[in-house]
């Protein structure tokens, strides 16, 4: 069985987070494109380096203070991930954002754009997945 | 002021990744596989974000 509290929680949280961006910096939450500014060197980098510090200090404070330990690693080999990162990142810079962008602050803004975007990159992951899963018997 | 916040609400969303399973591969995968043991976690997340 499945809790849904803690998607939940978590969920609110983000959407929480991607508010007060909009709210007090005027800036939607889309974490590829605020990693891209970052490493593609653009003037006022300062919050962007400061968001991206949070975000990969946030899952450490909260593993380390509720003692959950971290989720497994992934079977996978590390060439996967460089191959499938390449491919995310091709299609994040063509379709403009991401699960971030798009998923939440764009759906929840009601942008059509968004909307279209979720749905074809979940509908692509779901048959990516299932051709993966289901006819070659992979993970 | 702006880097302030900036750094809190990475905190936050980090936080709220976590919270929820999202830095889980397995979860996420497993919310793609429809056909098979379906994960409907993601759901709940976007739900609450959105």
């Amino acid at each position: 069985m499945f809790s849904y509290t803690t998607p939940l929680i978590g969920g609110l949280l983000i959407g929480a987070s991607a508010t007060a961006m909009l709210l007090f910096l005027g800036r939607i939450t889309g974490i590829s494109g605020i990693v891209w500014s970052a490493v593609s060197g653009q003037a006022d980098n300062s919050w962007r380096w400061l968001f991206i510090v949070g975000l990969v200090l946030g899952p450490l404070l909260y593993h380390t203070l509720s003692a959950t330990p971290y989720p497994a690693a992934s079977p996978l080999q590390w060439w996967h991930a460089v191959i499938g990162g390449l491919l995310v990142g091709f299609g994040v810079k063509m379709g403009a954002g991401c699960t971030s962008g798009h998923g939440v602050c764009g759906i929840g803004r009601l942008s059509p754009r968004s909307l279209i975007a979720t749905m074809t990159f979940m509908a692509t992951g779901i048959v990516t997945v299932y051709i993966t899963r289901h006819l070659l018997g992979g993970l | 002021m702006k880097n302030i916040v900036a750094l809190l609400c990475g905190l936050v969303f980090g936080i709220g990744l976590a919270v929820s399973g999202m830095t889980d591969t397995a979860k996420v995968l497993g919310f793609l596989d429809l056909f098979g043991n379906w994960v409907p976690d993601l759901a709940f997340v976007m739900g609450g974000a959105v």
